[in-house]
């Protein structure tokens, strides 16, 4: 095993951390927008993966874009053979804007709730649903 | 009811971390299919080897962003149906919002009460220079990082940024009015199917930049005289910045509004 393979189980470890705290965020917190909070981070933790899936283990990798708009043979050669993976890159910037689309449309939900029931707190939501006092 | 809850909460975190060992399980042992390598896909090498290859016109996009190229040529019915999703989600917005915005309450004097002068100030300059950059990344996102989705979502940080700073009625005097945006939007809308169905009338398909051996459509200039433009992307660019901002601004604008007209129902 060599500091390659180390350093990528180590970049592994730490985004499924990130998502394993972010999973919990996600269910145990009280707080509706503490829920969202968490959501956007298991979001940009599956986009993080994604990107990294599509990197490329060479000395100097380039990012996808051709430096030159009259690029000779040699130029050309050295960007087909150490440009990163483009397609994750397009892939997460959908999810991203698709993500930002669901938030805003869950901090409307978010904003309604209380408006209605005067509490963002879940155990408070569900104790007014009962019939207790506000 | 404390009880149940540290208890619950004590067994989701057994939960998550037992999640975290699966999957890092899996990914160690190489479950979600593939590692950084010295290769890369050979879709992402096809997509890498043709977007501006002058060497070879047949595939190529005419832009030497890949990311852009791909967004926009390779694969743009993804993004048109992306743009789809943004649409219905800001629509469901709206329809939340609408009928709670109390107008004759917001038309009411106005005053600027915001923060301290030098927050505003400071605000004031740090939303232009957001302004500029974003103008920057959706119109040279064709040669550079950026395009029209990340400029639009630059551009919406400098209202919301002012709205933080100063306040709501600030932008709304600035001009950032809810119906404007709305009509903006669909101008940009206009533009991207504009844009995308004029291959059609060359027999070409939707969305199509440059030409290809099996249609007669002659393809967008990719240069007019010293001028590079980049084939229809910075168009179709162009359009999605200004459907990307205002969607935004649409949203922090209903909003705001909510908020400020319901302001002490609750209570």
């Amino acid at each position: 095993m060599n500091i390659t393979n180390i350093l990528l189980m180590y970049i592994y470890l730490i985004v499924f951390a990130t998502g394993g705290l972010a999973v919990y965020g996600i269910i145990s917190k009280n707080n509706l927008i503490k829920k969202i909070i968490a959501l956007t981070i298991f979001g940009d933790v599956v986009n993080s993966l994604i990107i990294f899936i599509g990197y490329r283990l060479v000395p100097k990798p380039l990012p996808p874009i051709l430096p030159s708009l009259n690029p000779d043979k040699a130029l050309y050669k050295l960007y087909v053979t150490s440009s990163v993976d483009p397609l994750p890159q397009a892939l997460v910037i959908t999810a991203i804007v698709i993500n930002v689309a669901v938030v805003a449309f869950l901090v409307f939900l978010v904003v309604r709730i209380y408006n209605s029931y005067g509490s963002i707190e879940y155990d408070e939501l569900v104790r007014i649903d009962r019939g207790g006092s506000t | 009811m404390n009880r149940r809850n540290t208890l619950s909460g004590s067994i989701v975190f057994v939960l998550s971390i037992v999640l975290f060992i699966m999957l890092s399980y899996i990914a160690i042992t190489g479950g979600i299919g593939k590692h950084p390598s010295e290769k890369i896909n050979c879709l992402g090498q096809f997509f890498v080897n043709n977007s501006y290859n002058i060497f070879n016109k047949t595939f190529w996009a005419g832009s030497p962003e890949a990311v852009t190229s791909i967004l926009w040529d390779y694969r743009g019915f993804d993004t048109i149906f992306e743009t789809t999703v943004l649409f219905i989600s800001i629509a469901g917005a709206l329809v939340l919002a609408y009928k709670k915005i109390n107008w004759d309450k917001l038309i009411t004097p106005l005053f600027d009460k915001g923060l301290t002068l030098i927050v505003k100030t400071s605000v004031k300059i740090i939303s232009a220079i957001v302004i500029l950059l974003s103008l920057n990344l959706a119109l040279r996102g064709y040669i550079s990082p950026g395009g029209g989705f990340a400029g639009g979502s630059a551009y919406s940080i400098a209202p919301l940024l002012l709205i933080s700073g100063l306040s709501i009625y600030y932008i709304i005097r600035l001009g950032y009015k809810l119906h404007k945006m709305i009509n903006i939007r669909t101008i940009g809308l206009l533009g991207l199917s504009i844009v995308s169905l004029t291959p059609l009338l060359w027999f070409g398909y939707i969305l199509q930049n440059q030409p290809k051996p099996s249609t007669t459509f002659p393809g967008y200039p990719v240069y007019i005289g010293p001028l590079y433009l980049g084939g229809s992307l910075i168009y179709l660019n162009i359009s999605e910045f200004l459907v990307v901002s205002t969607e935004f601004i649409i949203i922090f604008l209903a909003m705001f509004l909510l908020l400020k007209s319901t302001k002490g129902e609750a209570e």
